[in-house]
């Protein structure tokens, strides 16, 4: 029997607990590890607060138990050695007296300070949460090695330029043609409705393997046992989520019989916890043999294929037999394995890795994963910076007690010290609570994808990026805090004394204002890309898309191809039909196969257009859509010239398609289309221009097939109502399950659906906005520190211009001058590069130059506004400077 | 191995005691058990809870036990504990001292309510 390994966690409490208990034998250590983690993840389920409390109960336990184990009179005698106190006992308790009371002090000065230490802890933690989210995203879809043994000898296998491109006969006929793979497996993940035993169907992500994936996971199966070549095709193996949530974990789970979309299967196995999809990080909850009818189809790629190197062979001999393999394909059939150049499609082999993204796709990938770094350091750096000029504004208003302790006596190493334990007890703070913030973040970030998808994410926060994390955050506090520390320790005890009557700037001005004019930075380039996207948003919500989604409601159903053949899925139409029409709210009904603007459209390349030759390499390619008759009507799109799809367009009658006007413009500019002919289909009319996949697309060819004549595996009902559209839309998806237990139906308003457009516009804008609205916060503080440090430190100066007849308002309008001075440079430099990120980024806009006049003034006035707001208070003071008081205190 | 038992037995150690007079469990069943028993969560840590394993053990009070027979999905890496003779005399020894404090207690109204209290007062 396997059971999982410890966590890390679980592992250092062991450890901890042997230090504190040397009579603890290993075995019982590992058995307390086992019951640490089940404590913990059932704290975890339950709530945040028992998953706090636990910490807190685990924490107090621990130090409880070696207070009693230290004071226990009969002790034995292993334990005072093992605790290393020995010789040196003496020292080591001094030492960490001293670390103690450095520590009590920096939690006093931290308590005393509510609002400013809040403000520096929570930026951190913020800005280390963006960080490590980054870095766990970017690491599990990117750089994580699969979590299989020996996963530096995998490699992907792509036929041609795209990594999904294998059906499963072709990876067969290859593989077996390749020695140097000790073994391959074929994978290809989507969305089942599965069935427990009296349950309700759910959708569920399923992963199609071919029999050998948990042979070459070479991972232990939690139970039962993975696929067998001679298995029937009715078998499914679980994951261990699904077992333990459904089954409870118990052994009669293997051999039970449960639903996947309409079948029933029985369970042969459960698949390790540790195997997630060989396509993508995420965790199938089922996996099925592939069946028969994808087996000989080989017009079928829908396939990854991943392989494990046999020992001794090169990638280079992998490669050589892949040409060899890939010429094999060609010779027994030319037409299926020919490449558009007219040679045979080549066998490409690539390191896990990095075959993991398509070449055509590495730029771009690389330069999101670019900007969202750039992103995160930049809002770490603020946060940093933030502290840093707090903790130097704090140095400042201290320098007087420090110089006094310096000439009492206070030795220099001690102060030092002192000051650098206040910012270890920031950073401390800091990060723990970015743990909770990246926990807490990663919740909902599942959350959202796995609302969106089935199938968990793999996404667990990565052990080296919480110590890379907590590493910059100690790293930087340390550093801001080592300046004002060091300072403090070269603060010579006369000056600071003398200077209470001075008028001189100290030095460390200078560092404020460079860390003032680079949060001003960081705010103005926040802010103006907030503002781009904010506009790009409003242009791309006021686009006409072709369509008009008001006042429809869409109910989808997903049908399996096996289980219902051409002629139920035509009858379950009709029922469905006949039943949607038949409902009150119901003006009109027309089908297809998807939603434009939903995420989900296809596509078709390689078209033969009439008359129109292709130049060399040219794709001819369109956007397809399967609809019924009165598709149009329903959606209002406009039929320019001929007709739409009529219920006389079925199987049997000439096939017919509907183009849209772009792709009249771009085939057959000067030429009547009606009558002309895209492969054997003629088209019959033009209809207006519609946004299918992005709000970018203006231009893009489009086409339409009727669905009497096509049937896709996705139906998706188009109802026209005056009711309120989500509220029919969910009924009506009730009545259509009725007809099939098994279906999932889903029901939404046709708004909602193609709002998915906006999702990725809505997010990136919240991202900037927030982190843009909080560097404004962050600027404001650090132009109010400064100039009210300067103020204070000019009070007699003014009291005595005040004296010799200095207006205030010219005092009030100079301090105001000041902080404009520290605020411009930062704000134009910040503007000007927020413009340049703009434009790296300019094919997410909508309507909106990267350079955007309105943005741009915006952000400005912005900036400009919160910068005076900050400096009034100080110049306030300033103009109000009675010239007797301020005399009075030298 | 076992020497004189002390009464009142330290912090948990009762607890833990009753928890595998019956019954063979585990360290994490114990924490279950007490929490289910008692009402209050999370009070007893796994430190805590070792600590008082590995006490008890020492003082023959408790001893390994096999798995017992229904038990086939547990990990195979923990380990179970039960009450010898001993433990089940000490745990009586303790209750009875307990019940002794409970008359106690009753007898000086501890335990009344509130409402008791202040009629008592009045």
């Amino acid at each position: 029997m396997t059971a999982p390994r410890p966590s890390r966690a679980a592992r250092l409490h062991a450890w901890l607990l042997r230090r504190v208990l040397p009579s603890l034998e290993a075995a019982d250590a590992t058995d307390a590890a086992l019951t640490f983690d089940r404590l913990r993840r059932e704290a975890w389920r339950t709530s945040i607060s028992a998953w706090l409390r636990f910490w807190f109960t685990e924490w107090r336990s621990l130090v409880g138990t070696w207070r009693a184990e230290r004071s226990r009179p009969g002790a034995d005698a292993g334990s005072r050695r093992a605790g290393g106190i020995g010789r040196g006992r003496a020292a080591w308790r001094d030492a960490f007296a001293h670390v103690t009371s450095d520590l009590r002090a920096g939690l006093r000065q931290f308590i005393h300070a509510p609002l400013v230490s809040a403000v520096s802890v929570l930026s951190l933690a913020v800005g280390l949460a963006v960080v490590v989210l980054v870095f766990t995203v970017v690491q599990a879809v990117l750089w994580r090695p699969l979590p299989l043994p020996g996963a530096d000898r995998l490699v992907r296998l792509d036929y041609g330029d795209r990594t999904v491109v294998w059906s499963y006969a072709d990876f067969r006929d290859v593989v077996a043609r390749m020695p140097a793979l000790a073994s391959a497996a074929a994978v290809s993940t989507g969305p089942v409705a599965v069935t427990m035993p009296g349950g309700t169907p759910r959708r569920m992500l399923a992963e199609w393997s071919s029999d050998g994936l948990f042979a070459f996971a070479n991972l232990p199966m939690t139970r039962g046992r993975g696929f067998a070549p001679d298995d029937p095709d009715d078998v499914v193996v679980i994951s261990e989520r699904l077992w333990t949530r459904e089954f409870g974990g118990r052994e009669a789970a293997i051999g039970s019989r449960v639903d996947v979309q309409g079948r029933p299967r029985t369970i042969v196995g459960v698949a390790p916890a540790a195997l997630t999809s060989l396509e993508s990080p995420v965790r199938p909850d089922v996996w099925l043999p592939i069946g028969n009818e994808a087996r000989a189809e080989r017009g079928m790629r829908s396939f990854h294929v991943v392989g494990r190197l046999a020992p001794g062979a090169t990638l280079a001999q992998t490669r050589a037999q892949a040409g060899a393999a890939a010429a094999g394909l060609f010779e027994a059939d030319p037409d299926l394995h020919r490449a558009r150049d007219g040679r045979a499609i080549p066998v490409r082999v690539h390191e896990e890795r990095e075959g993991r993204l398509p070449a055509a796709d590495r730029a771009s990938v690389v330069a999101g994963v670019a900007a969202a770094f750039g992103l995160a350091a930049l809002i770490l750096i603020l946060a940093a910076s933030n502290v840093a000029s707090l903790l130097l504004g704090r140095a400042s208003e201290r320098e007087g007690e420090v110089a006094v302790r310096l000439a009492l006596g206070a030795g220099r190493a001690r102060i030092a010290r002192q000051l650098l334990t206040e910012s270890v007890v920031i950073a401390a703070a800091a990060g723990l609570a970015a743990v909770l913030v990246t926990r807490v973040a990663l919740l909902v970030l599942v959350g959202v994808l796995s609302g969106t998808t089935p199938g968990a994410p793999a996404l667990d926060v990565d052990a080296t990026a919480a110590v890379f994390a907590a590493a910059i955050a100690f790293g930087s506090v340390a550093f801001f805090g080592l300046a004002p520390a060091l300072q403090g320790a070269r603060t010579d005890v006369m000056s600071p004394l003398r200077r209470q009557g001075g008028t001189v700037a100290p030095p460390r001005l200078r560092l404020r204002r460079a860390i003032v004019s680079a949060q001003v930075t960081g705010a103005a380039l926040l802010i103006v890309a907030a503002l781009v996207f904010l506009q790009s948003e409003r242009h791309a919500r006021a686009i006409d898309v072709g369509f008009d989604p008001d006042g429809v409601a869409v109910v989808s159903v997903d049908l399996e191809q096996g289980h219902y053949a051409d002629g139920d899925i035509r009858a379950f139409l009709d029922t469905a039909t006949r039943m949607l029409e038949a409902d009150r709210d119901t003006a009109a009904v027309a089908w297809a196969g998807s939603v434009p603007l939903s995420g989900s459209s296809s596509a078709a390349g390689g078209l033969r257009v009439e008359g129109y030759q292709p130049s060399p390499g040219e794709m001819v390619s369109a956007g397809t859509n399967v609809v019924s008759a009165g598709y149009f009507r329903l959606l209002r799109i406009p039929i320019l010239r001929g007709r739409e799809f009529t219920t006389e367009d079925r199987a049997g009658a000439p096939p017919v398609v509907v183009i849209n006007d772009a792709f009249r413009r771009r085939y057959w500019p000067d030429a009547d289309p009606i009558g002309r002919t895209i492969g054997d289909a003629t088209v019959v009319g033009v209809a207006g221009d519609i946004r299918a996949e992005s709000l970018a697309d203006a231009d893009r060819p489009f086409m339409w097939t009727p669905m009497g004549q096509s049937l896709p595996h996705r139906l998706v009902a188009h109802v026209r109502t005056d009711a309120d559209e989500a509220a029919t839309g969910g009924r009506l998806a009730r009545a259509i399950g009725a007809i099939d237990s098994s279906l999932i139906v889903d029901g939404q308003a046709m708004r909602d659906v193609t709002g998915a457009a906006f999702v990725a516009q809505r997010i990136v804008t919240m991202v900037f906005g927030v982190a843009g609205f909080a560097a404004i916060g962050m600027a404001m503080m650090g132009v109010y520190g400064v100039l009210a440090y300067l103020v204070s430190l000019r009070t007699r100066e003014f009291g005595i211009r005040v004296a010799l007849g200095a207006a205030p308002a010219t005092l009030l309008r100079q301090t105001m001058a000041e902080g404009l001075r520290l605020t411009v440079p930062g704000a134009v430099a910040g503007l000007a590069a927020g413009t340049a990120m703009a434009f790296a980024v300019r094919s997410m806009l909508v309507g909106v130059a990267p350079i955007d006049p309105v943005a741009l003034a915006a952000g400005l006035a912005l900036i400009g506004a919160a910068a005076a707001l900050a400096a009034l208070v100080p110049a306030r003071r300033a103009a109000r400077t009675d010239p007797i008081v301020s005399l009075r205190q030298q | 191995m076992s020497g004189t038992v002390q009464l009142p037995l330290p912090a948990w150690d009762f607890q833990i005691l009753v928890a595998v007079l019956d019954e063979a469990r585990h360290g994490y069943a114990i924490v279950q058990w007490i929490r289910d028993q008692t009402g209050t969560p999370d009070a007893l840590g796994t430190s805590t809870l070792y600590a008082a394993l590995k006490r008890l053990s020492r003082q023959g009070l408790i001893a390994e036990a096999p798995r017992p027979a229904g038990e086939t999905s547990a990990d195979e890496r923990r380990r179970y504990y039960r009450a010898t003779a001993e433990g089940r005399a000490v745990a009586r020894a303790e209750a009875r001292r307990i019940h002794q404090l409970h008359g106690l207690a009753e007898h000086a109204r501890l335990l009344s309510g509130p409402a008791r209290l202040a009629k008592g007062r009045s």
